[in-house]
């Protein structure tokens, strides 16, 4: 149930984040300060010729510099190790610096004179340095261990168990051997440690907070902006709160529709036992009622606040304390975001401000799944109107022709000259109004059944041959030549056979229509630079040029279309654009008025799937 | 003189298929749904039935097919089975859906679409009636 246990929680990354910036950070410092051990140590033994241990001096300047050299290394190594591996490794390294750098100064402190070295400044340098690597509350510790090292390099020579140094006659051997200023040096040098590790440990940890909770929100950001399903954006929302908060879980609640009660949308880090207590009736949760009132709720101690009801099950989580905000969708509550804490009193007002960041990042992304899901239905029962409408229409439509061509072929009686023509007129009227019908019914099941049916590799020249042989008989009533050319190749595309059939049957159907008697339509299937290719060409009307562009725009027709008296919709070739792109294809059109047209659809050509994809990766 | 019959919910298509059928020499008689249609086979034994694929609801038609086709040797339409079957359709040019004559989905003959051409019809009729006779 509890899945942030067997991970890393925000805290431990950044803490392993500090800690290996700060490994980079000291290795860079030990270059410096090995160098300038090596070179102070040669200006005053050679320029000054003062009596310095010039030897020891020079050696533990050496040996700085090939221990960092070591450290760097092995820090480099670390980037090739697995988070897991990692926490380990980068402990293990920082205890083995902590130990080195402690030896050298306190071996540094030693050579230079000890209580009288003009060295002690490095002191404070290294108490910060080991109040940043050790956490909790070895911190203190840790600090005071330079001021131990200090104190060694006083008593040992004091207790004639090394010869005493100096670096210089100006500092008096005697002060070494004096107790109150060795006492009162290690006294000041000692709570100067404390008083620097407390500070130190302050800005560490409000930095630390602010720094997890920058990238807390910008993870959250990242998954609002990549996230698709409201609920898989949901969890991930509140996993960031919570580990904003550096809490136990957190858990989003939602209003019902009756607006009476609250149902858990998403929940993180807490068991399912704690989550089912919550009584769902916002009647029976006064906590509830005031966060759903606009109001930021912190329970500082779950046991001691008489609006927790159910204290004990709380307990069951080991959660003691609780901020709630509200989530506010424009101008209305939409619910309640909780996260909680092991801690007594573990949240501030501040803590309460920031998490309402994140409610609001909830509301939008609660709010525009919403709206989406709205546009849809709308869009739906749109297409689903037009289809209906259309439907009906067909009907009665079709009735119409049906009898109107039993009456022109004089099976009704026979009809005079001016009959004829009257219900000729009237026929093509009614050809042209089934066209639109059947368009638009086209049009909206294209943009329903059709681009939601799955897709799969299909040879393409069957079905290109099959359609030039349904229309082989009304090309040859117009005394149009239609001929056909395939090249050998098997071809085939990533699509539906149905919306194949559209794009091509509406192409070929278009040339034929616009091509007058005794013209010439050809239709070729080919492949080039790795796709398909089928072409439609005519020497029909063609185009006129200004207003190519507008050709797969809906019901748009061609000035000389409309001229011609030829009846159709404008909705063919916006059905064929919307498939093609539906298919990753593309398709280009040229064309001169007057001469002809040539249509040119390119699709991607489906490639048989790897025997071993896997392989294939590695 | 061959005995069509023609089941159809519209009256509209009944009339124009009556005219074009008479007028090329066929007896026509009408059913308006399934029900009745089914009763006309079993009563006027026709030669030949064109049927509309969609009535009042959108199976009718198919319901229709499946009985008279019914491979079962007790149907009470086995002595129908090998009457030709014309099926009238409007959703060719419009849904997804394609279908030809196919011995286990839909087991009938031919297919005509709406709006009825007659010379069509009557081409589709006569050439359903000359293949039974064969």
């Amino acid at each position: 149930m509890n899945a942030r246990q067997d991970q890393f929680t925000a805290l431990e990354t950044q803490r392993l984040c500090e800690l290996s910036s700060c490994s980079a950070g000291l290795i860079r410092i030990r270059w410096i300060a090995g160098a300038l051990v090596i070179l102070a140590t040669m200006v005053l033994a050679r320029l000054l010729a003062l009596s310095v241990p010039e030897i020891p001096l020079y050696l533990t300047g050496a040996g700085i510099l090939i221990y960092n050299g070591g450290v760097s290394w092995e820090l480099r190594r670390a980037t090739q190790l697995s988070t897991s591996g990692l926490k380990g490794f980068i402990q293990r390294l920082m205890i083995g610096q902590l130990v080195i750098d402690w030896i050298g100064l306190a071996v540094l402190l030693y050579l230079t004179g000890g209580v009288i070295s003009p060295l002690v400044p490095l002191i404070p340098v290294q108490v910060v340095v080991y109040t940043l690597l050790v956490p909790g509350v070895w911190t203190y510790a840790a600090a005071l261990l330079p001021v131990a090292a200090l104190a060694l390099t006083a008593i040992l020579p004091y207790a004639g168990l090394l010869p005493p140094q100096s670096v210089s006659p100006a500092f008096p051997a005697s002060l070494q051997r004096d107790p109150v200023y060795v006492f009162a040096l290690l006294v000041g040098a000692a709570l100067a440690a404390i008083s620097a590790a407390y500070l130190v440990s302050l800005l560490q940890e409000s930095l630390r907070t602010q720094v997890i909770r920058t990238q807390q929100l910008i993870q959250s950001n990242q998954a609002a902006a990549t996230t698709i399903r409201m609920s898989d954006l949901l969890d991930k929302l509140i996993y960031n709160a919570a580990e904003a908060l550096q809490a136990r879980g957190a858990l989003l609640r939602l209003l019902n529709d009756d607006g009476e009660g609250l149902s858990i949308t998403a929940a993180c880090g807490l068991s399912q036992a704690y989550q089912d207590y919550y009584p769902e009736k916002l009647a029976q949760s006064p906590l509830d009622r005031e966060v759903i009132d606009g109001n930021a709720v912190i329970v500082a101690d779950v046991e001691k606040d008489a609006r927790i009801r159910f204290p004990r099950h709380a307990a069951l989580d080991g959660i003691h304390s609780l901020v709630a905000v509200p989530v506010v969708g424009k101008g209305h509550p939409l619910g309640v975001l909780g996260v909680y804490s092991t801690k007594v009193d573990g949240f501030t007002p501040a803590d309460a401000d920031f998490l309402k960041a994140f409610a609001s990042q909830c509301a939008t992304a609660i709010e525009n799944t919403r709206i989406c899901e709205q546009l849809e239905h709308a869009d739906e029962t749109r297409t689903n109107f037009v289809r209906m409408l259309t439907h009906e229409l067909r009907a009665p439509v079709g009735g119409a022709q049906t009898l109107l061509r039993t009456l022109l072929r004089g099976l009704a009686g026979e009809l005079n000259e001016k009959q004829t023509d009257i219900l000729g007129r009237l026929e093509r009227r009614l050809d042209a109004l089934m066209a639109l019908i059947n368009d638009l019914l086209s049009l909206s099941a294209s943009r329903t059944v059709d681009l939601e049916a799955p897709q799969e590799q299909i040879l393409l020249k069957p079905i290109v041959e099959a359609i030039v042989d349904r229309f082989s008989s009304e090309a040859e009533t117009k005394q149009i030549n239609l001929t056909y050319f395939a090249v050998p190749d098997v071809l085939s595309v990533q699509a539906t056979e149905d919306g194949l059939d559209r794009i091509f049957s509406n192409l070929i159907s278009n040339a034929i229509k616009y091509t007058p008697e005794g013209g010439k339509v050809e239709v070729t299937v080919g492949e080039q630079l790795g796709k398909a290719v089928v072409t439609v060409s005519d020497t029909g009307i063609g185009i006129p040029l200004h207003e190519l562009s507008d050709l797969w725009v809906d019901f748009f027709r061609a000035s000389n279309a409309r001229r011609s008296g030829i009846p159709g919709t404008g909705l063919g070739l916006s059905i064929v654009k919307q498939l093609v792109n539906h298919f990753s294809g593309t398709v280009e059109v040229r064309s001169t008025e007057g001469k002809g047209t040539i249509f040119k659809v390119m699709l991607p050509l489906a490639r048989m799937p790897l025997v071993n994809p896997v392989r294939e990766l590695a | 003189m061959a005995k069509i019959l023609i089941i159809d919910d519209d009256p509209d298509i009944i009339l124009a298929v009556q005219l074009t059928l008479e007028a090329a020499g066929y007896q026509v008689i009408e059913a308006h749904n399934g029900v009745e249609g089914l009763k006309k086979v079993k009563a006027e034994s026709p030669d030949l039935i064109i049927l509309d694929v969609m009535m009042d609801t959108t199976t009718e038609g198919f319901q229709v097919t499946l009985k008279l086709r019914s491979p079962d040797p007790a149907s009470e339409y086995a002595a129908f089975r090998d009457i030709p079957i014309l099926m009238l359709t409007a959703i060719h040019s419009t849904t997804p859906l394609r279908f030809g004559p196919d011995e286990d989905y839909l087991p009938v003959d031919e297919f005509v679409d709406k709006p009825i051409d007659p010379d069509n019809l009557v081409k589709k009729v006569a050439s359903l009636l000359a293949r039974q006779q064969a």
